[in-house]
C-alpha cells in the first residue's frame, strides 16, 4: 500500500504539471455533448439534402464514440509508460519492490476505472438510443478495457515516443471492425472480431436492441481483451528496458 | 545539398519509426470509409478528412520529434556543425509535408478517382501542412511531454480550426476569412469543384501570409529555446 501511495501522491502532482486527468474527463465530455447536438443535426442535414435517414446507424456512430474515451486514456497512459522509460524511470521502477508488473498495473488501472464510469456518463449525456443499466454495464466493463490494451500495445511494441505517436495513428484502423460487423450480413464478419473494438461494439448494439446474446458477446468480449493483455504484457516483460 | 541529405535522412528516420506505415493504414481506413458514403457526401466528407488529418499529420508528429531529439541531445551535436537551424526547420517541412501530399493523394485517387483539380488539391494539402507542422513546431518547444504536447494542442489548435464551423454550416464570421483554416478548405475544396482565379489568389496568399508569420515564430523560439540553451546545462 505504501508503495503504491508514494507513486500516487508522484502522479497528484503530475496532475497538476500534466492535466491529463482533467482532461480525461473533459474530453470525453466534451465528445458526448458535441454528439448529442451534432448527430441529429448531421441526420437532419443528410435527410434535406440527400434524403439520407441516419437514425438507423446512430447505434454504430454512438458505439464507435464509446470507443474513443478508452483508445484516448490507453494512448495517454502508454505516451507515459514510453516516457518514463525514455527517462530509465521505469527501470528504477523495476527493481524497487513494487516490481515491473506492479508499475504496470498500476498504470492501468486509472485508465480502467475512468473508462468504465465515462462510458455510462457518455451513454446517459448522448442520449438518442436507450439501454437498460445491466447492459450498459456489461459495455462499460468491455469497453474499459480497451484502453489498457492500448497502452500496453504502445508499451510492447513501440521503442520511443515517436513510434507511439505513429502507433497510435495505426491503431485507428481498429475502428473498421464495428463497421464489418454492423454492414457484413454473413458469418465471416466474425473475422473482424479478431479485433477487440468488435465486441465492445457487438455488445452495445445487442444491448439496444434488448437482445440477450449481448451478454455472450460481453463474455467472449472480455476474454479477448485478456488474451490481447496478456500476449502484450508477455511481449512488454520481454523487452529490454 | 546538405539540405537534401538532411530530407533524406528525415524520410528515412520516417520510414524506420512507422510513419509510413502507420498512414497506409489510417490511408485504408479513410478509403473504405469514403467508398461507403452516398455520392452526394462524398467530395463533402472527403475534403473535410483531407483536411482534418493527412494535411494536419506534420502538427502531430513534429511534437513527439522535437521533444525526442531534445531528450536525446540531439541539437548538442547537430548545430556545432555548419547545418543551419533554418534547414532543421525546412527538412522537417519537406519531409512531413511530402507524407502529407502522399497520403491525402491515395485517400481521394482510390475513393473518389482521379479526375479531381490537382492543382488546387496539392497546393492545398501542401500550404496546410507546412503552416500546421510550423504550427506544431511553435508548441513543441514550449511542451516538456508528448502527453503535456497532445493537452496543449486542444487548447493552441482550435482557434485556426474556427471556420470548420462555417464548414458545417454552422456559424458564419466574416474574421474567418483571414484564418488559415478557410483558405486551406477552399483549396482542398476546389478538387472537386470550381475555382475562381480570385480564389486561388486568395487561399495562396493568405496560408502564405501564415506560413510566414509561423516560420518567423518557430525559427525566433527555435533559437530562444534550443539554440541558445545548447551548453548551458538547463534543460
Amino acid at each position: 500500500m505504501r508503495r503504491v501511495k508514494a507513486l500516487l501522491l508522484g502522479d497528484l502532482k503530475n496532475i497538476s504539471r500534466d492535466p491529463i486527468l482533467l482532461v480525461s474527463i473533459i474530453a470525453p465530455l466534451l465528445t458526448a455533448i458535441v454528439m448529442r447536438l451534432g448527430l441529429p443535426f448531421a441526420a437532419e442535414m443528410l435527410w434535406q439534402k440527400l434524403q439520407f435517414d441516419l437514425t438507423p446507424y446512430y447505434n454504430l456512430i454512438i458505439s464507435i464514440m464509446l470507443l474513443i474515451c478508452p483508445f484516448m486514456l490507453g494512448m495517454l497512459a502508454g505516451f507515459i509508460i514510453l516516457d518514463e522509460r525514455d527517462e530509465n524511470i521505469l527501470m528504477f521502477f523495476t527493481v524497487t519492490p513494487l516490481t515491473k508488473t506492479g508499475y504496470l498495473a498500476y498504470r492501468m488501472l486509472s485508465p480502467i476505472i475512468c473508462c468504465f464510469i465515462m462510458s455510462f456518463v457518455m451513454v446517459y449525456i448522448i442520449g438518442l438510443v436507450s439501454i437498460d443499466f445491466t447492459r450498459l454495464l456489461a459495455v462499460a466493463i468491455v469497453a474499459s478495457l480497451e484502453a489498457p490494451m492500448v497502452a500496453l500495445f504502445m508499451g510492447a511494441f513501440a521503442a520511443n515516443k515517436v513510434e507511439g505517436l505513429a502507433f497510435s495513428k495505426a491503431l485507428g484502423i481498429l475502428f473498421i471492425a464495428p463497421a464489418v460487423g454492423y454492414f457484413v450480413k454473413s458469418g465471416w464478419q466474425l473475422l473482424a472480431g479478431i479485433a477487440p473494438t468488435y465486441w465492445v461494439s457487438k455488445v452495445f448494439i445487442y444491448g439496444i436492441q434488448g437482445s440477450s446474446l449481448y451478454w455472450v458477446y460481453a463474455i467472449v468480449g472480455v476474454l479477448v481483451h485478456l488474451l490481447f493483455m496478456y500476449a502484450l504484457y508477455r511481449k512488454f516483460e520481454n523487452k529490454a528496458l | 545539398m546538405r539540405l537534401w541529405s538532411a530530407v533524406k535522412y528525415d524520410i528515412r528516420f520516417q520510414i524506420r519509426h512507422g510513419f509510413y506505415y502507420a498512414y497506409a493504414l489510417v490511408s485504408l481506413l479513410y478509403i473504405l470509409l469514403l467508398r461507403l458514403m452516398p455520392a452526394g457526401i462524398k467530395e463533402y466528407t472527403a475534403t473535410f478528412i483531407i483536411f482534418s488529418d493527412p494535411s494536419a499529420l506534420g502538427f502531430f508528429f513534429i511534437g513527439g520529434i522535437i521533444l525526442m531529439e531534445k531528450s536525446q541531445n540531439i541539437f548538442e551535436s547537430l548545430f556545432v556543425t555548419p547545418f543551419r537551424a533554418w534547414e532543421y526547420l525546412v527538412s522537417k517541412l519537406i519531409s512531413l509535408t511530402l507524407l502529407a501530399v502522399v497520403s491525402s493523394t491515395l485517400i481521394v485517387a482510390l475513393s473518389i478517382g482521379f479526375k479531381i483539380n490537382f492543382i488546387a488539391f496539392i497546393s492545398g494539402v501542401v500550404l496546410s501542412s507546412v503552416f500546421f507542422t510550423l504550427l506544431g513546431f511553435t508548441l513543441a518547444f514550449l511542451a516538456k511531454s508528448i502527453n503535456q504536447y497532445l493537452i496543449l494542442s486542444v487548447v493552441y489548435v482550435p482557434v485556426f480550426m474556427l471556420p470548420l464551423l462555417e464548414f458545417f454550416d454552422i456559424y458564419k464570421n466574416p474574421i474567418f476569412s483571414i484564418l488559415p483554416a478557410k483558405p486551406s478548405l477552399v483549396l482542398i475544396k476546389g478538387a472537386f469543384s470550381a475555382l475562381t482565379g480570385i480564389d486561388y489568389f486568395y487561399s495562396i496568399s493568405v496560408l502564405i501570409l501564415w506560413i510566414c508569420i509561423a516560420y518567423i515564430w518557430a525559427e525566433s523560439w527555435f533559437r530562444k529555446y534550443v539554440i541558445l540553451r545548447i551548453g548551458g546545462g538547463g534543460k
